[in-house]
């Protein structure tokens, strides 16, 4: 028997692109892209590399930013959900948080002043991490649940979502609210400009020129819910459940055949119920190192063979939004379907023989379906979700 | 949640009062149980890593590899690195100091650095997860194993708390709400937990986060009555029942407690480990130590979101150290 579905209530998202899933996935249908000057942070390479900074909130920069950005992702979830702040339903929720800056803009502005005092000390005043943003919220919002933070790189947000499912569905909470949230810092693009892996056009996911990732800022939110499986009419989409996985291949890349990333969709989709020939689209993890899309591409060939459903990367879109990847990339894919579309891969132009599948060059009609989510991180985490859209009539 | 493994990596005791308490050098416990220990990774890995493989050690039976998860509490997280890390950039973009942030140290400072390699060395490739919720870390860590093995997403989980005491005890304060003048500690527990499992050591019977209630003090009725009501659920007639009070449960708490549990006795444990995010690691872990007797314990904590409370039933008379 197939787990019984979690019905996704409620969707919020704060990006580069912008403020809500239906301008982002507006702006993704016209082809615009989340790349801006970085302001939010100073850094000697800002007139060199664009980044996906958020730029529609005005946000004190002594305020914890990662706080500004949930908090409006909340806000536009719990609306949707029909719920209220501070209202018995929300107290009643599990709050479940994925993130790996925390307050470390806050951090770096202190450490910053202490090296304009005192020159260059010992840097010790790094910040309360990620599960303070989780205490703050749920203080905000009144939530009474369970609190939990994950912190597992770039599958922070898609890991708390598949927990939230089990809270779900064990009957532990009557809903979960699940927020991904991340900021950009000197650390974070320094250290993958350490790493030679940004690259300064802006990332071009399984094409044959890509360099590197796009980063990039942005809150996610969901409300989740245990749908009613016998309800054929219900609207909303519904997260069939999914799977986590380590491939501990190495720290900073994926099995380069591909196995590790094949082996969690596998058991996405075993978990899930649902048979890989049953998906109509795919978001790709896609961040556009050379490393991670070929063994991504390779994963599709092995897990749908010559037949892979048509994919995309939202990275050049929204940047590589780390920890915060699950729940944005998921409200913005499904933003695109609900419109009507699985969106181009923007970025990408030529065939890679490397990767061996080619991404969507063009926006594709969409008329529901199962969808797959994949996530793909540092410290070999690997998440790959499954939705299942409501049909939908086609307009030509 | 049956427990089929437990060790836990206790500080020494420090030579002068009141200083804090620091871990053993790991070189030998590392030379034991992590042979191929990775190069250039710091303090709050090793002591993951040393943590991770002995526990898993201490069990004859080989792990179910992709049916086993590593689910980490980590409090402070990696902060020595990433306070390396971010004081490198920080200075380079400022201009006091020249060349880039070191890749190796930017890869090692992510926040799941330890439990990738801890993956490495134990064969664990299942879910691999850090939670980081303040100092309910390694709570919330035990509850995010138990509802994905009540899911069957895993059949075993390796589930860890562990933190540093930072050389810079201000960075700890920074990260931590407790008074300046706190003994500070470190430690590296972990239990292996399953479904069920031959030759268990006992139960995990209850994991839960009670809200409200973020100060010590008896200003707490609702949270205690809560958690008594827990322990009396699962008292065995006659059965010896010891509160564990940790991190942030003063001794008016634990009286409070124990006095809604005919018979209970406290047994304090962090004047023995100092006091740091994931001490509650070393509290249920250490039930598991030997000597200790079979019972029911009721571990408790607190932090800014409530209360968290661990019921744990040791049935073994004793354990193989």
């Amino acid at each position: 028997m197939n787990p019984v579905p979690v019905r996704i209530a409620g969707l919020g998202l704060v990006s580069a692109l912008g403020i809500g899933r239906g301008p982002v996935a507006a702006r993704i249908r016209a082809g615009d892209i989340g790349l801006h000057r970085l302001t939010s942070v100073a850094s000697p390479i800002a007139d060199r590399v664009p980044v996906s900074q958020v730029v529609e909130l005005d946000i004190d920069p002594s305020a914890p930013r990662n706080d500004v950005l949930a908090t409006e992702a909340v806000r536009q979830a719990l609306a949707e959900a029909g719920l209220a702040p501070r209202g018995p339903e929300v107290a009643a929720a599990a709050l479940l948080v994925g993130s790996i800056t925390g307050d470390s803009n806050l951090a770096e502005t202190r450490y910053r002043r202490k090296v304009l005092e005192q020159g260059a000390v010992p840097c010790v005043t790094i910040e309360p991490p990620a599960g303070r943003i989780a205490s703050r919220l749920a203080e905000t919002l009144g939530v009474r649940g369970p609190i939990l933070t994950s912190c597992s790189a770039c599958t922070s947000s898609a890991n708390a979502m598949l927990t939230a499912v089990h809270l779900l569905r064990q009957g532990r909470v009557p809903r979960a609210i699940v927020v991904g949230t991340d900021v950009l810092t000197a650390t974070l693009i320094h250290g993958f400009d350490s790493l030679m892996l940004l690259d300064v056009g802006g990332c071009r996911p399984f094409d044959r020129s890509r360099k590197g990732i796009q980063v990039g800022e942005a809150a996610g939110a969901v409300v989740l819910e245990l749908a009613n499986p016998d309800d054929a009419s219900d609207g909303a989409p519904w997260l069939l459940g999914g799977a986590s996985r380590c491939d501990p291949f190495h720290m900073t890349a994926s099995s380069p055949d591909g196995s590790g990333a094949e082996a969690v969709m596998r058991a996405a989709c075993a978990q899930s119920g649902v048979d890989p020939a049953d998906i109509v689209a795919i978001k790709a993890h896609g961040t556009g190192t050379p490393d991670n899309d070929a063994a991504e591409g390779h994963a599709l060939r092995r897990l749908f063979g010559d037949a892979v459903p048509p994919f995309a990367s939202l990275k050049r879109y929204l940047g590589h939004t780390m920890g915060a990847a699950g729940t944005v990339e998921l409200a913005a894919f499904l933003g695109c379907l609900q419109a009507g579309f699985v969106p181009a891969c923007a970025g990408f132009a030529e065939d890679d023989p490397e990767v061996g599948v080619a991404p969507l060059r063009q926006h594709a009609p969409f008329a529901g379906g199962t969808v797959m989510l994949n996530y793909f991180g540092f410290g070999g985490n690997s998440v790959s979700l499954l939705v299942r859209m409501p049909r939908r009539e086609v307009r030509p | 949640m049956k427990v089929l493994a437990a060790w836990s990596l206790w500080p020494d005791p420090p030579a002068t009062p009141g200083a804090d308490f620091r871990a053993p050098d790991l070189g030998p416990l590392e030379a034991q149980y992590v042979p191929q220990r990775p190069r250039r990774v710091g303090r709050h890995a090793r002591l993951t890593l040393v943590g991770a493989a002995a526990c898993v050690a201490q069990r004859v039976q080989p792990i179910p590899g992709n049916r086993t998860g590593i689910y980490l509490g980590s409090g402070i997280g990696n902060a020595a690195e990433e306070s390396l890390v971010a004081g490198q950039v920080v200075c380079m973009v400022m201009g006091v100091s020249p060349g880039p942030a070191s890749p190796v140290h930017f890869a090692n400072s992510v926040s799941n650095s330890a439990t990738f390699y801890a993956a490495r060395v134990t064969g664990a490739t299942g879910p691999n997860v850090v939670v980081s919720q303040e100092e309910v870390s390694f709570e919330g860590a035990l509850m995010m194993a138990d509802v994905a093995l009540q899911a069957g997403e895993v059949d075993c989980a390796l589930v860890g708390g562990v933190d540093e005491c930072l050389e810079a005890r201000e960075g700890v304060f920074l990260r931590i709400d407790l008074p300046a003048d706190t003994v500070l500690g470190e430690g590296s527990g972990w239990l292996m937990v399953g479904r069920d499992g031959d030759g268990s050591l006992g139960d995990i019977l209850a994991s839960v986060q009670i809200p409200g209630a973020p100060r010590a003090g008896r200003d707490a009725p609702d949270a205690w009555a809560e958690v008594a009501a827990l322990a009396l659920a699962a008292r065995r007639d006659g059965e010896d029942v010891t509160i564990l009070p940790g991190l942030r449960v003063d001794a008016d708490d634990a009286r409070a407690l124990a006095a809604l549990v005919p018979g209970a006795r406290v047994q304090t444990y962090l004047d023995r480990c100092g006091s740091f995010a994931t001490a509650a690691a070393l509290g249920i872990a250490g039930i598991f130590r030997p000597g200790v007797a079979p019972g029911l314990y009721v571990h408790v904590s607190r932090c800014r979101i409530g209360v968290a409370a661990v019921v744990v039933r040791r049935t073994l008379d004793e354990v193989r150290e």
